[in-house]
């Protein structure tokens, strides 16, 4: 199943090629402008699957600067209530990419760009969850007892799951409304902050992913301060080799671009497939994104 | 190798600078160009076409234009010019083909052109590296035994030209 997945999303690479590449949930092979600063605000809202009636929520504010034609960095931040019922600080990442390759026509390119990530995450490797239970107390009557397991993920997320290092390529092809994106990254997992790698919980992880974007509105442009839509869809994945577990998942999206320089990312990522343990199979996701050009 | 054969020294002046940028679609990325374009310090106003991915750039009453740095500011914006045409006033400048000349302010070699002279406003299109299409500049490189289309400098001094200096390649 998996394979079949995977082929027709190369296929659909090959035929539809390229759209809008200004990706939700995948980041491009494109840079930003020299000197400018973007400002990001990232919420995503998950159904736990260790309590499905408890929602998680994550934030992440980023910071993104342009450093030349060919290098960008990316600061982000990580909060959630994810691994306990309130809310705390994770820790935080950063994330560079060069461009390596350009091939541009007019409304048209092909870019290939090498990336990096670093994550340093303060949460638990190993999930404790206590439970209430009613039980027979020999009387007749019941008493209430509470039992402790363990939930364990297999999950490699660098934004705000867990600490690693990961290094891959990203290719992205734009011609005229359309653009299309493949990526491919090894990764590498740390200790978390105040917790080692938990028994059983993979070290390498292969992640892939493929994005394709169309520029929906306006279908003419006359001037900065139009409304754009774009839509996209996004297949993302990883692969454990160590211990053949893998999950992937599919990420539609609409993004409305307002005065050529503010965002507003809205998703649903939702799992296709996998054979490996998760916090979450699902979230939502809304992002606000701001940009300065000519800022340093 | 560069012959420099010089003209006699007229006057010119660049009036405005059409280019045409590659690699993007949307208008956030012609307004990363359009934004880059206005910090530089002789550039007046710039007019984009977001469509055909076009800038009409015109300059400060006397400016200098420093064409080059016009091209790295769409190159650091993370996209390639594909076509650069600077509307220029000659005021008699005769032309040879492969011939340098200096015409306001700058060096300009004519390629590709017969033997003229040149009055009131032209309009001439860049043919250097970084210029044009990759595929375009690697085509009219092959055909030129011209050393400086390579390299972009005079390598041989010429009246009015100093041996090392900027030496553009236009048509017309």
């Amino acid at each position: 199943m998996k394979k079949i997945i995977w082929t027709g999303c190369v296929a659909l690479l090959c035929t539809v090629t390229h759209a809008q590449e200004l990706y939700v949930n995948t980041e491009p092979a494109s840079n930003m402008a020299k000197g400018s600063m973007g400002f990001r605000v990232l919420s995503k809202l998950y159904q736990m699957k260790y309590d499905m009636s408890y929602s998680g929520y994550r934030i992440e504010p980023e910071l993104m600067l342009g450093i030349n034609r060919n290098w960008m960095i990316h600061f982000a931040g990580y909060g959630s209530n994810m691994y306990q019922k309130k809310f705390r600080a994770e820790g935080g990442s950063v994330y560079a990419k060069y461009r390596i390759y350009s091939e541009d026509e007019v409304h048209k390119h092909f870019r290939i760009a090498a990336f990096s990530a670093i994550a340093v995450i303060d949460n638990p490797t190993q999930l404790k969850i206590e439970s209430k239970m009613n039980v027979p107390d020999g009387n007749g009557g019941f008493t209430g007892q509470v039992y402790t397991s363990y939930y364990n993920s297999d999950e490699f997320d660098l934004n705000g799951n867990n600490s690693g290092i990961a290094a891959g390529l990203v290719g992205t092809k734009l011609v005229n409304k359309f653009a299309a994106s493949a990526s491919v990254s090894y990764g590498y997992r740390l200790n978390n902050v105040n917790n080692k790698v938990g028994t059983g919980q993979p070290l390498h992880a292969v992640n892939y992913s493929t994005s394709l974007g169309y520029l929906l509105l306006p279908r003419n442009y006359v001037g900065y301060d139009q409304t754009n839509v774009n839509v996209y869809v996004e297949v993302t994945g990883t692969t454990f080799p160590g211990n053949r577990k893998y999950y992937t998942d599919l990420a539609p999206a609409v993004q409305f671009i307002f005065k050529s320089i503010a965002r507003l990312d809205l998703s649903y990522r939702t799992q296709l497939m996998a054979r490996a343990q998760r916090l979450s199979n699902n979230f939502f996701m809304l992002r606000l994104e701001y940009n300065l050009l000519n800022a340093f | 190798m560069c012959f420099m054969l010089c003209a006699t020294a007229t006057w010119a002046q660049v009036k405005k600078v059409s280019l045409q940028a590659s690699g993007l679609t949307c208008s956030m990325c012609s307004k990363a160009i359009y934004k880059a374009l206005l910090t530089v310090d002789f550039v007046d106003n710039v007019d984009a076409n977001i469509k055909n991915s076009t800038f009409e750039i015109t300059f400060k009453p006397n400016a200098d234009v420093d064409f080059d740095k016009l091209k790295n500011k769409v190159e650091d914006a993370g996209f390639f010019v594909a076509g650069f045409w600077a509307t220029i006033h000659f005021d008699g400048l005769k032309i040879k083909n492969e011939t340098a000349v200096a015409a306001a302010g700058k060096n300009l070699m004519f390629l590709h052109i017969s033997d003229q002279q040149l009055s009131g406003d032209q309009t001439v299109k860049f043919l250097d590296k970084g210029y044009l299409p990759v595929k375009e500049y690697r085509k009219i490189s092959a055909l030129t035994t011209k050393e400086c289309y390579q390299t972009g400098i005079a390598d041989i001094p010429g009246a009015g030209i100093a041996k090392g200096s900027r030496i553009y390649h236009v048509t017309i």
